[in-house]
């Protein structure tokens, strides 16, 4: 369970391979609240990632989101500015965490994609399923408005 | 038929770790063959699907056997030819991907043929379990 007391949790996964290749998936939590005009705001873990997200490393995501749904913290997003390459089961670690987050009235938001990962995407059609954003800020503006999440 | 300029060959362990090293080859010659960083990320991610269904599904995660990855290149096009001896599937049978059932079930993976087919302009099967199977990917230079 992540204690947001912390402020910042951070995460990094490194491996190196046997024929010298190194995986880089660096994940770091952090957490954002306050007051807008008094009036408090909604909170959000923002999990950023870097890195490839692929068959090898998946799990870690897996992990870190699991830990944050255990946690209660259902108000997501990935910030995927530093993710250079998401797998296929990269991809379902998302979706398969979304049941879970929407049930409990929250929400997982993805921002910073670049464009490949983007085009990956829009391949999948994941554009039915979770909203993407061009900057963090975009995402939490939204959580922060209520806008509902995509219907399943 | 143009007739081949140049063929790359990588027998490898069938470890995920690997997967890596077989993404910087393909990326690498697909750069060197005039494709773009965007035509070069889509092939890359091709064959790692392809090569991890291999480690997953034909091997069960048994990182003892050997992947096969041809790369072949003429003036018109890329070809990658990703072989296995393992447990073979029916290319015909692989559902479509639900990504409703994915979301219900919290099921990982199932989407990798359909992002193969999606991301390559031709795809082959060859399915000979315990021989060979094996999965022809083609790219063709605009």
């Amino acid at each position: 369970m992540f204690q947001f007391e912390t402020r910042i949790l951070k995460l990094v996964f490194e491996k190196t391979t046997p024929n010298g290749f190194r995986i880089d998936l660096d994940i770091s939590v952090d957490h954002t609240s306050g007051t807008d005009a008094g009036h408090p705001t909604t909170p959000i873990a923002i999990v950023t990632v870097g890195g490839y997200i692929e068959f090898s490393t998946s799990d870690e995501i897996d992990k870190v989101l699991d830990g944050l749904i255990k946690g209660g913290h259902y108000n997501i997003i990935v910030d995927l500015k530093d993710v250079d390459y998401i797998s296929s089961r990269g991809w379902t670690i998302f979706l398969g965490k979304i049941k879970a987050i929407r049930d409990n009235q929250g929400d997982l938001k993805l921002a910073n994609m670049n464009e490949n990962v983007y085009e990956v995407y829009k391949v999948l059609e994941f554009f039915w399923i979770m909203r993407v954003y061009d900057s963090i800020e975009e995402a939490v503006t939204d959580f922060d408005d209520n806008v509902p999440p995509m219907p399943q | 038929m143009p007739k081949t300029q140049k063929k790359y060959q990588i027998k490898i362990p069938s470890q995920a770790d690997n997967l890596v090293l077989i993404r910087d080859l393909v990326s690498r010659v697909a750069a060197q063959v005039g494709f773009d960083n965007d035509e070069a990320s889509k092939i890359e991610l091709a064959v790692d699907e392809a090569c991890t269904n291999v480690i997953r599904h034909a091997y069960g995660n048994n990182s003892n056997e050997v992947i096969d990855v041809l790369i072949k290149i003429d003036a018109k096009k890329l070809t990658i030819i990703v072989s296995d001896k393992g447990k073979g599937f029916e290319p015909d049978h692989v559902a479509v991907p639900d990504l409703g059932e994915s979301i219900r079930s919290g099921k990982k993976g199932g989407l990798g043929i359909c992002l193969i087919k999606t991301l390559m302009d031709k795809v082959d099967f060859e399915i000979k379990p315990g021989l060979k199977n094996q999965v022809k990917m083609t790219k063709y230079l605009s």
